[in-house]
């Protein structure tokens, strides 16, 4: 199946234009949504619900909050896919907190999901955006960063990642608080 | 003994919650905040838009094949949510007294109006033959929308009569089922003809008898799936 053009400029114009036809109501348009962005979409719901029956839940839930809210997405304020991301990704923590279970991650799934640095720029709508935030992240403590980037990537609590830091549940939200402050200061205006 | 949090407390909370790590009370707190303080919610937005390069570190996996279907077929029942908005039911029960005797001038537009397929249609346009045509008319003033039923598609083409838009606002339509809920069909713009397909559990006998209407909401539409806005049209069919 063809994945679709390589220009991200191009890929972004016809997901833009394919969310304009979902909010008029085309079946279609949704479909063609789904052909660009599902493997990413779930690749994000896989790896915060740890679990592939409830990442597929996840994911047919965001794909009917996309049929249902394409109308305000504004091209102007976000890439889609960032757009669609977000959907996903607080889709997915939505379920993650209401099932209350712990998470495992079993290890069939981790080589699936570990993250291998980062991917091809298919995501990455602006590469000047990215490398800021990067080199941020990069200047933080060891502790602050992984703490940081498992909260965004995992989707866990602070009391999951104090539990797997085995450190205080207080130590871990100093951490993060540090970390964010730093971060923020770091990336300066946006 | 909590503070409200201010300045670079809330900064912090509005990041600890864009990024997940709240959960019980706190999430809670932090949800209804972001619903009624939109400097708050801002701030949110601020957190989440910094994080988007991360993204890119998600690894893509196809999911079951067969999960589009499963989505395809749910499209056709969207879940009804039960919420009462007594205030929407008191102003559409006024306009209900106006049950439109279609006036010729709206008739003959609508009639332009659903034989011209547009443009963008990408299956070829089945002819539509309305049966029932409805004028969305303010309680005292002409005419906003016409509204014509196409069974062959299960769909309402709505063309604009006198349709402005207000910057920062969008108007939504709604199909109202005799003593249900508002249902929102999505949003009309005043520049051209629209299709809006139409749940499949409404028969055309329900649709006789419902209630279509046109509230005025922020832009892009209602976040809570019912209407928010004022009612600024709404009208019922008629059979041709």
């Amino acid at each position: 199946m063809n994945r679709g053009p390589s220009d991200p400029a191009d890929e972004r114009r016809r997901l833009v234009e394919a969310l304009a036809s979902v909010r008029d109501g085309r079946h279609s348009a949704l479909a063609e949504v789904y052909r660009c962005t599902s493997a990413k979409l779930f690749g994000i719901c896989l790896r915060i619900l740890k679990d592939r029956s409830e990442a597929e839940d996840a994911l047919q839930d965001v794909y009917l909050n996309v049929w249902r809210k394409a109308g305000s997405y504004d091209p102007a304020r976000a890439s889609p896919i960032s757009w669609l991301a977000a959907l996903a990704r607080n889709r997915a923590i939505d379920h993650a907190r209401s099932s209350g279970r712990r998470r495992e991650d079993p290890a069939e799934l981790a080589e699936a999901i570990a993250d291998d640095g980062d991917t091809a720029p298919d995501l990455i709508d602006r590469f000047e955006q990215s490398q800021r935030l990067h080199g941020c992240l990069d200047r933080l403590d060891e502790h602050q960063r992984q703490a940081i980037r498992a909260a965004f990537l995992e989707g866990f609590t602070y009391s999951e990642l104090a539990d797997r830091a085995d450190v205080p549940l207080g130590t871990m939200k100093s951490w993060v608080r540090r970390g964010l402050l730093r971060l923020k200061e770091c990336l300066g205006d946006d | 003994m909590t503070e409200e949090p201010i300045g670079e407390e809330l900064d912090l909370l509005a990041a600890e919650y864009a990024l997940g790590l709240l959960e019980g009370e706190a999430l809670e707190d932090a949800g209804r905040r972001g619903a009624r303080d939109p400097a708050f919610a801002a701030l949110v937005e601020g957190w989440t838009v910094r994080f988007a390069p991360l993204f890119s570190a998600f690894r893509s996996l196809e999911p079951d094949p067969g999960l589009w279907d499963r989505i395809s077929a749910s499209l056709e029942q969207p879940d009804k949510r039960p919420v009462e908005f007594a205030s929407v039911r008191r102003r559409l029960t006024l306009w209900k007294s106006y049950s439109a005797a279609v006036s010729v001038l709206a008739f003959s537009l609508l009639l332009a109006v659903v034989l011209r397929e547009p443009e963008q249609q990408s299956a070829p346009a089945p002819a539509v033959r309305p049966v029932m045509v409805a004028t969305l008319a303010p309680e005292a003033g002409p005419p906003r929308v016409t509204a014509a039923y196409d069974p062959a598609t299960n769909s309402l083409v709505v063309a604009p009569v006198a349709l402005s838009t207000v910057p920062g606002h969008d108007h939504e339509l709604w199909i109202i089922p005799e003593g249900g809920t508002p249902q929102s069909l999505g949003l009309v713009s005043p520049d051209g003809q629209r299709r809006f397909p139409l749940p499949p559990e409404l028969s055309s006998r329900l649709v006789a008898t419902a209630t279509i209407a046109l509230s005025n909401e922020p832009a892009g539409g209602s976040r809570t799936g019912q209407p928010t806005g004022p009612v600024v049209a709404s009208g019922t069919f008629s059979a041709v």
